[in-house]
């Protein structure tokens, strides 16, 4: 595992939404010591640090929590209107 | 937080606030249902969407998706928002039986369409699937197998709708819309009409041929495959990779918009549906997203309840 810097996580925008079962959050970062792990918001800025490989994680997505998968779907039918459109959805 | 039931009665068409700003090569829009809560709501929408560009974004060789792509092969810690917006990708990609996928950066790079971040070739080929990504959860650490790059451009888009949409309402204490690049999230009390959309090939042409609805929760998503991003053998191409060829999807449908709990379901779905071609309908049907499926030679399909009235094609 790379070893760059320690990420101080601080919290700008608190938890914001809880979307799909996931409690997200949106954080910002600031490079500390080293530490025995590569954070990326910190290697974002910062990417000079040697590799060494622990072999801590694995190719599976076993420990992928997709509980929310249950609800995927059963969205609410939009309904026809003929008043001025306040967004456009097309394709990017 | 103030919720809905806080909140107060929905406002009339006229009192709505709008706001339009340039974002990730196309436009974004933040609407809320009282004026006085506009310039709140666009402050939280603008701190969320620069908070996913140093994340996310695979058009900038400083985000953090990018040192993830360059350290393929290794483990490594990444803050929670990227942790979330691939878990979410990785969610999509089961979820779609890997219809929609974001190992397709390598084919992404070799049909123009992103940014090359090295000088090394990349080949066209069926990508590797999401079982090459590992996922650490306690300790937010992702390992990407070696030769994989990621691309989340088919869902991290639309989970920053949603999030800055949540975020928004909240700030300015009223219904909000946000919109980006054609994929929109509502949250909030909405206007007493709805949220009124328009649906077409091209977000940025809203005037041609399409539907006119109205919204009051979650998320409309639109893809389509008439808008050209990239070049190949000297040929425009569509960013639509499907994940079995390597290839720009093929397949009958030329624009696919979904309505769902949340932009990111709805970007899922419309984005599969562009891929999975014929058998699109009765996934979407099986899952009971309401969807309208346009042809490329203009035929026009609508599942799970989707209004057939009002629609020009």
């Amino acid at each position: 595992m790379r070893r760059v810097a320690r990420t101080r996580r601080v919290a700008i925008g608190g938890v914001v939404a809880t979307t799909c079962g996931l409690a997200l959050f949106i954080e910002s970062s600031a490079t500390g010591h080293t530490s025995g792990s590569t954070t990326l918001a910190s290697a974002a800025s910062s990417s000079s640090g040697s590799s060494t490989s622990t072999g801590s994680s694995s190719d599976s997505t076993s420990g992928y929590n997709d509980s929310s998968s249950a609800s995927f779907g059963g969205g609410t039918a939009p309904t026809s209107s003929s008043g001025q459109s306040t967004a456009v959805s097309g394709g990017s | 937080m103030r919720l809905g039931s806080q909140m107060k009665p929905a406002m009339r068409a006229s009192a709505i606030g709008h706001a339009e700003f340039p974002i990730w090569g196309g436009k974004a829009i933040v609407s809320a249902s009282e004026r006085s809560g506009l310039a709140a709501a666009l402050t939280q929408v603008k701190r969320t969407l620069g908070a996913f560009d140093v994340a996310c974004s695979s058009f900038r060789e400083d985000s953090e998706l990018a040192v993830l792509n360059a350290s393929a092969g290794e483990p490594v810690v990444v803050s929670g928002l990227l942790f979330a917006a691939i878990r979410e990708a990785v969610r999509a990609a089961r979820l779609t039986g890997g219809a929609v996928d974001p190992t397709v950066g390598q084919a992404l790079i070799a049909h123009g369409i992103n940014p090359p971040m090295n000088d090394r070739p990349v080949r066209i080929e069926s990508v590797p699937g999401y079982e090459a990504i590992g996922l650490d959860d306690a300790e937010h650490r992702i390992r990407v197998a070696v030769g994989v790059r990621l691309d989340l451009g088919a869902t991290a888009k639309a989970l920053a709708a949603d999030m800055a949409a949540l975020a928004a309402s909240s700030a300015a204490g009223c219904g909000v819309l946000v919109g980006l690049c054609g994929d929109i999230a509502v949250a909030g009390d909405p206007p007493e009409e709805g949220w009124t959309v328009r649906v077409t090939d091209d977000h940025r042409h809203g005037e041609r041929a399409g539907q006119t609805v109205a919204i009051r929760t979650g998320g409309l998503a639109t893809s389509s495959v008439t808008v050209r991003r990239g070049a190949h053998m000297g040929e425009a191409v569509h960013h639509l990779i499907d994940p079995a060829t390597g290839q720009p999807a093929g397949g009958p449908w030329r624009t696919v918009s979904v309505t769902a709990p949340s932009c990111a379901d709805a970007n899922t779905a419309s984005t599969a549906a562009i891929v999975m071609g014929n058998s699109a309908r009765a996934w979407l049907e099986q899952h009971t997203f309401p969807a309208r499926l346009v042809g490329h030679d203009g035929s026009v399909y609508y599942t799970s309840g989707w209004p057939q009235t009002g629609d020009e094609l």
